[in-house]
C-alpha cells in the first residue's frame, strides 16, 4: 500500500527588533540571566503589555513576502497555561484574528519546478523565558532555575497550510525551510540563527493512502533542535505511521517528541490530554487596524525577494543557473556583487572570485562579510588588477586575505609591496635561462618529450622573481627554449 | 440550561486553575457554582444571534510604542521579591520532563 | 472638629493662605488613626516616617512660594491593591503578604508628583471581590458611622478612613461598584470615572475590562479635585484614553437648568428598600426645583447585567490570578520540592481565600473548552445590550440617577453565607462598570442612623455634568 505524506511546519521565528513584544526591555542574546527584564514581561502584579509598533510593520513584511493578505483588522488573544518560564501564567498571542493569512512560499525542487507552498496564517505572539535545569557548582538535583531576558521577546509563527500545496517529501521539507529562513533574512526581520533559538520548528505528520480522499490523522512533533534532526524526526515519524496503517490500525492524534539521542518520537501527550488553554480576547490591548496607506509604506520596505533576484542575475549578468543561486544565497552576497558590477570589467572573474575565493575566505574566517573591511570597490579593484594582468592570480589571494582584514586598497598594496608582475622580458628571459643552466637534467628530459619536470622548472623561476613573474608565459618561454 | 457540576468537573476544573481543594470544599463549591450556573442562565433567554460581542472598551486606535530601549535597571527590585534564588535566576523545583 | 475632618478644599486654602502646614494636618490624621483605627481597621499598613517627610517637602513648597499643585499637601490613603514602589501592596491576600513592587502606579505617581502625602495602604475584600470588606487577612473594616456594621467593599478601608477621618482624601478600586457602594455605606462621596480616564498601570487586576480605579472623599469637590488629579492618558496603559480635557473644577459651580435627568424604570421597583428609594426621590425632587427635568427611562435589559457581569469578571479574574504561583513573588508554600505541580497547587490552596477560589473556579469554568460560547461570549453579547441601552437611553437624557445599593449597610458576618445574595447586591453598579459609564455615589441622607446614597450615572467621559449635579446637590443640602 503506498501513502502520500503531508508534512506542515509551524515555525516560530524571533524578530531582531531592538526591544521585547510589549515592553521596552532589550532584545539582546547572551546577556547574564535576568538583566534585560522590568515588571511587565516579568509579569508583576499591576503591569500592562504596550505593543511594540515594528514588530506589526515586520510581521506584515513577512505577510507581504510571503504573498498573503494582511487583515485590516486583528486582535491578541491570552493563551493561559502554566509554567514557571511563562511569567503571567498566560502567553499573549493571537488567535482569532492573525495578522496575515492565505499566503504561500515558493520552493523550488532543483530542477524547472517550483511549489507554491500554502502558508494559512502569520501571526505575533510572546516568547517565554528560559529554564535551565543545571547549574554550575550548584546542587541541582533538585532545582531548575529561570532566566526571564527571553520572556516577552516578539515571536511571528508562520504556519503551513496543509490543504494548498503541502510538502510530501523530505527534500521539499528541507527546501521549504532554507527558503523560509532565507527570504526572510532577505527582508531584514530576523537572522533566523537556529542555534541562538531564533528559528524554531514543531511539525505535523499526516499519511493518505493512496487510495482514499481522505487524510489520516495528523501528530505533532516538537523539540528538534536542528535541520538535520528536523528531517530525521519526519522520517522516523513517516515510517512509523505506515507501520500502524500497514498493520491495519489507525495513526493517533498525539503530540510526540523526537529524542535526539534514539533519533525516535516519542509519546508527549495523547488528545484527550491536550490542554484546555482557555483562549480569550486579551482586554488589555486594542485590536490593531491596518489601512491600506500602511500596508503601502511597508511594502516599499520589502527589498527584491531571492527568487525574483535569481532571475535577474542570471538575465542581466548572463549568469548561469548555479552561479545566480550562490550569489543570491545571501543578500549581504548579492548587494556587494551588484556593487561590484559597475567598477569591475570582467563579470565573470568577478563571479568566480566572489563564489570560490571569498566564500572560502569567509568560511575560513568564520565572518560575515559585512564585518569585514572589504569593501565591493577595493574588491573590484582587485578583481581589475587581474584580469589586467598587473598581478598573479596566487598574488591575487594573498592580496585578497590583506585588505579582508586591513581595508588598505588594492592599488595601494600592490605598490607597496611591490606585488607587480614583473614586465621586463629581458630579465624574465635571463632568469629562464639561469634556471635550465642551474638544472641540465631536468632540461634535458624536456629536450627529449618528458614534460613533467617542466612544473619544477616554472616553479624555479616563480621563486627567483617571489611569484611576480606570470607563470603562463614563463611556461611557454621555457618550452620554446628546449 | 440545567448544569449539573460534578465532582470530576470541579476537580477538573481545579486542576485546570492551578488550585488545591479539600474534599469538604469540593461539596460546596459544587452546590455554590451550580447555584451561581443556575441563576445565569437567564441569559439564554435572551437571543443575542446577530449581536456582537463587546470585549473590552478600548477607545483607542493601535496603541503602541516605538522600539527604542529603556534604560532602567530592574534586576534587584524585581529579584527581591523571590521566593527563592540562586546566582540572579528564580529558583523552582525541578522540573520532571516526562 | 479637628484638621482631619475637614473638607480637602477647606485644607487647601488654610495652606495657601500659610493658616496651617501640611505637617499639621498629617499629624493630625495620624492623631486620628491612632484614636480610632484599632476599631475600625482600615489600613493595612500606615507609613508614618514618608508621610511626613512628604509633608515636609509640601511645606517647603508653600514656603518657596512655588505655585504649588492644587492638592499640595493633602493627604491620601492608597487601597492595598494600586502598586506603591518598596512599600507593600497586598490586595488583602495572604498570597502577597510581603510584596514589594518595583514601580510606583501611574495614579500614585501624580498624586505624589501633586504633592500629596501618602498615609497608608487601605483594607480591602481581597483582591478586589467582595462587597463588604470582610473577607481580607487583616480582619474586616468597621463603619465608622456604627461599627457594628460593615463598610462596603471592596474599598472598604478607603471609605472608612475617609468617613472617620483618618485620611483627607483616598483612592479606591472600581470593579462592579467596589468604589461606589462602601461609599454609600459610608456616607461619603464616591466616584468611579469613564474606563478609560485613569491609567490601570499599577492597578492589580481583577476583571481587566471592568476595573478602574476611582477616588473617595467627603465632598463631590474634593473629589472633583482629587478626580482631575489623576486622569489622563498613560503610555503604560493601552487602555487608557487618549483624552486631554481632565478640567472638571471650572465647570463644577455650573447651574442644572435644562439638565434632563433618566429614571430607570427598573431600578425603582421590588428589591429596593422603600426607605432608600424615599430619600432618592427626594433628591431627585430638589434637583428638579431647581431646574432639572425628570423623565423616565427604561434600561430593558438591567435583570441580566450581574449574570453578565459576574461571568465576565470571573473568567478575566481566573486569567489574571494565574501569575500567583509562588514562581517569582509572593508566598511559596514550603516543603514542595517533588514537584513543581505541587508548588502552585498548595502555594494557591494557602494563599487565596474560599471567595477567591470560588471566583477562580467559576471563571474557569466559564472559559474552558465547551462552556466558552454558552457562557463568556454569550456574556459578552449581554454587554453589547447593556451599553445600547444606555446609548438609548442618554439620547433622551443627559444623566441617569439610580440607587447605589438595595439594602443599608448591613452588620458584620450576616451575609457572609451565601456568596449569591452578596452578588445580587450589585444590581445598581455593575451595569456602568460593563458599559463603561461614569458614576458616583452621593450621600442622601441616614436612614436609622445608617448612611444612604444615590448614583449619578453620566454618558462616557462626560464626568462634568455627573459633578455639576452631585456639586450642585450637595450645595443645597448644606453638606
Amino acid at each position: 500500500m503506498k501513502y502520500e505524506a503531508v508534512i506542515c511546519f509551524e515555525t516560530h521565528v524571533a524578530l531582531n527588533t531592538r526591544t521585547k513584544l510589549f515592553c521596552n526591555c532589550p532584545v539582546e542574546y547572551g546577556a547574564l540571566p535576568n538583566t534585560h527584564i522590568c515588571p511587565v514581561c516579568t509579569g508583576q502584579p499591576g503591569v500592562l503589555p504596550v505593543l511594540n509598533k515594528k514588530t506589526v510593520e515586520y510581521g506584515i513584511r513577512a505577510g507581504l513576502a510571503l504573498n498573503c493578505s494582511i487583515n485590516q483588522k486583528s486582535g491578541f488573544a491570552r493563551k493561559n497555561y502554566f509554567y514557571p518560564d511563562l511569567p503571567k501564567s498566560y502567553q499573549i498571542t493571537q488567535y482569532e484574528f492573525p495578522l496575515c493569512e492565505n499566503g504561500y512560499l515558493e520552493i523550488s525542487d532543483g530542477n524547472k519546478n517550483t511549489l507554491p507552498v500554502g502558508i494559512k496564517r502569520i501571526h505575533l505572539e510572546e516568547d517565554a523565558g528560559k529554564m535551565v535545569h543545571t547549574l554550575d557548582d550548584t546542587d541541582s538535583e533538585e532545582h531548575s532555575y529561570v532566566d526571564y531576558n527571553r520572556s516577552g521577546i516578539p515571536l511571528l509563527e508562520i504556519v503551513a497550510d496543509h490543504t494548498r500545496n503541502p510538502i510530501q517529501t523530505l527534500d521539499q521539507a528541507h527546501t521549504y525551510l532554507e527558503t523560509l529562513q532565507q527570504v526572510l533574512r532577505y527582508i531584514g526581520i530576523s537572522d533566523c540563527s537556529i542555534e541562538k533559538g531564533q528559528f524554531r520548528c514543531d511539525v505535523n505528520v499526516s499519511l493518505r493512502p493512496g487510495n482514499s480522499k481522505q487524510l489520516g490523522n495528523r501528530t505533532e512533533i516538537k523539540n528538534m533542535t536542528s535541520f538535520k534532526f528536523i528531517l530525521k524526526a519526519v522520517e522516523y515519524e513517516i515510517k512509523r505511521q505506515i507501520q500502524i496503517l500497514d498493520s491495519g490500525k489507525q495513526v493517533e492524534q498525539e503530540t510526540r517528541w523526537f529524542d535526539e539521542d534514539k533519533k525516535i518520537t516519542r509519546l508527549l501527550r495523547t488528545k484527550e490530554n491536550a490542554p484546555d488553554y482557555r483562549y480569550f480576547p486579551e482586554p488589555d490591548l486594542p485590536d490593531i487596524t491596518i489601512d491600506p496607506d500602511f500596508i503601502a509604506n511597508i511594502k516599499n520596505t520589502v527589498p527584491e525577494l531571492p527568487d525574483e533576484k535569481r532571475n535577474r542575475f542570471m538575465d542581466q549578468y548572463h549568469l548561469t543557473q548555479d552561479e545566480a543561486i550562490l550569489l543570491t544565497r545571501d543578500k549581504d552576497i548579492s548587494d556587494f556583487f551588484e556593487a561590484c558590477v559597475p567598477e569591475c570589467k570582467d563579470h565573470k572573474k568577478l563571479t568566480r572570485w566572489i563564489i570560490k575565493d571569498l566564500f572560502t575566505l569567509l568560511n575560513e574566517t568564520s565572518q560575515n562579510l559585512k564585518d569585514s573591511a572589504l569593501s565591493p570597490e577595493h574588491f573590484a579593484e582587485l578583481i581589475n588588477n587581474i584580469s589586467q594582468g598587473t598581478i598573479t592570480e596566487k598574488i591575487g589571494r594573498s592580496v585578497l586575505k590583506d585588505i579582508f582584514e586591513t581595508g588598505e586598497s588594492p592599488d595601494a598594496l600592490i605598490k607597496r609591496k611591490n606585488l607587480k608582475i614583473i614586465q621586463d622580458t629581458d630579465l624574465v628571459e635571463k632568469l629562464c635561462n639561469q634556471v635550465i643552466t642551474e638544472n641540465l637534467e631536468a632540461a634535458e628530459k624536456i629536450r627529449q618529450g618528458n614534460t613533467r619536470p617542466l612544473n619544477y622548472l616554472v616553479g624555479q623561476v616563480m621563486k627567483k622573481t617571489s611569484g611576480k613573474a606570470d607563470p603562463v608565459s614563463v611556461r611557454r618561454l621555457i618550452q620554446d627554449k628546449l | 440550561m440545567k448544569e449539573k457540576i460534578s465532582k470530576k468537573q470541579i476537580e477538573y476544573i481545579a486542576k485546570l486553575t492551578g488550585l488545591r481543594i479539600d474534599n469538604k470544599e469540593i461539596d460546596s463549591f459544587s452546590k455554590e457554582l451550580k447555584s451561581i450556573l443556575e441563576y445565569v442562565s437567564t441569559l439564554h433567554e435572551l437571543d443575542t444571534e446577530s449581536i456582537e460581542p463587546l470585549s473590552g472598551l478600548k477607545t483607542h486606535k493601535n496603541a503602541w510604542r516605538d522600539d527604542t530601549p529603556g534604560t532602567e535597571e530592574n534586576t534587584g527590585t524585581i529579584l527581591r521579591n523571590a521566593p527563592e534564588k540562586e546566582k540572579h535566576y528564580f529558583k523552582v523545583p525541578k522540573i520532571k520532563e516526562d | 472638629m479637628e484638621l482631619c475632618d475637614h473638607t480637602a478644599a477647606h485644607l487647601c486654602t488654610l495652606l495657601k493662605n500659610g493658616k496651617i502646614s501640611s505637617k499639621e494636618i498629617t499629624e493630625s490624621v495620624f492623631q486620628r488613626i491612632d484614636k480610632r483605627e484599632k476599631v475600625i481597621n482600615a489600613y493595612i499598613s500606615v507609613f508614618r516616617e514618608k508621610a511626613l517627610l512628604q509633608a515636609k517637602a509640601a511645606d517647603k513648597k508653600f514656603s518657596k512660594k512655588e505655585q504649588p499643585s492644587l492638592l499640595n499637601g493633602i493627604p491620601i490613603a492608597l487601597k492595598d491593591n494600586v502598586c506603591t514602589r518598596d512599600l507593600t501592596t497586598t490586595c488583602g491576600s495572604n498570597i502577597l503578604k510581603n510584596y514589594l513592587p518595583p514601580y510606583d502606579a501611574t495614579a500614585v505617581k501624580k498624586a505624589y508628583q501633586h504633592g500629596m502625602i501618602g498615609i497608608g495602604k487601605t483594607n480591602m475584600d481581597e483582591f478586589g471581590m467582595g462587597s463588604s470588606t470582610e473577607n481580607s487577612i487583616v480582619g474586616p473594616t468597621r463603619n465608622p458611622v456604627n461599627t457594628e456594621y460593615v463598610a462596603g467593599g471592596s474599598s472598604g478601608g478607603s471609605a472608612a478612613a475617609v468617613a472617620s477621618g483618618e485620611t483627607v482624601l483616598a483612592l479606591g478600586t472600581d470593579t462592579g461598584g467596589s468604589v461606589r457602594q462602601p461609599a454609600a455605606f459610608c456616607g461619603i462621596v464616591g466616584i468611579k470615572p469613564t474606563y478609560g480616564r485613569v491609567s490601570r498601570y499599577g492597578l492589580i487586576s481583577y476583571a481587566s475590562s471592568l476595573d478602574q480605579i476611582g477616588v473617595l472623599g467627603r465632598t463631590v469637590e474634593d473629589c472633583t479635585m482629587l478626580l482631575q488629579t489623576i486622569c489622563g492618558p498613560d503610555r503604560n496603559d493601552s487602555t487608557s484614553a487618549d483624552i486631554q480635557d481632565n478640567d472638571f473644577l471650572s465647570s463644577l459651580n455650573n447651574n442644572i437648568k435644562g439638565l434632563k435627568i433618566g429614571l430607570p424604570n427598573e431600578y425603582f421597583n421590588t428589591g429596593l428598600d422603600k426607605k432608600i428609594k424615599d430619600n432618592i426621590l427626594k433628591a431627585v425632587q430638589l434637583l428638579e426645583k431647581n431646574g432639572a427635568d425628570i423623565i423616565d427611562i427604561s434600561l430593558p435589559h438591567a435583570d441580566y447585567a450581574i449574570s453578565a457581569y459576574y461571568l465576565i469578571a470571573t473568567a478575566e479574574a481566573s486569567s489574571n490570578l494565574a501569575r500567583y504561583d509562588g514562581v517569582r513573588f509572593g508566598l511559596r508554600a514550603k516543603n514542595c520540592y517533588d514537584d513543581i505541580k505541587e508548588m502552585y497547587e498548595n502555594t494557591r490552596y494557602l494563599g487565596f481565600s474560599t471567595e477567591v477560589k470560588r471566583r477562580i473556579m467559576l471563571g474557569t469554568y466559564v472559559l474552558s473548552a465547551g462552556h466558552y460560547q454558552a457562557y463568556y461570549l454569550k456574556a459578552q453579547k449581554i454587554r453589547t445590550l447593556i451599553k445600547q441601552d444606555f446609548e438609548q437611553a442618554f439620547k433622551k437624557v443627559d444623566i441617569i440617577i439610580s440607587p447605589v445599593t438595595p439594602t443599608l449597610p448591613f452588620k458584620l458576618g450576616e451575609k457572609a453565607s451565601n456568596p449569591l445574595e452578596m452578588y445580587l447586591m450589585d444590581l445598581y453598579t455593575v451595569s456602568l462598570n460593563m458599559a463603561g459609564l461614569p458614576g458616583m455615589s452621593v450621600p442622601c441622607g441616614t436612614i436609622d442612623g445608617l448612611p444612604a446614597g444615590f448614583q449619578i450615572i453620566g454618558k462616557p467621559f462626560d464626568e462634568k455634568t455627573v459633578l455639576q449635579t452631585g456639586h450642585l446637590y450637595q450645595q443645597l443640602t448644606g453638606a
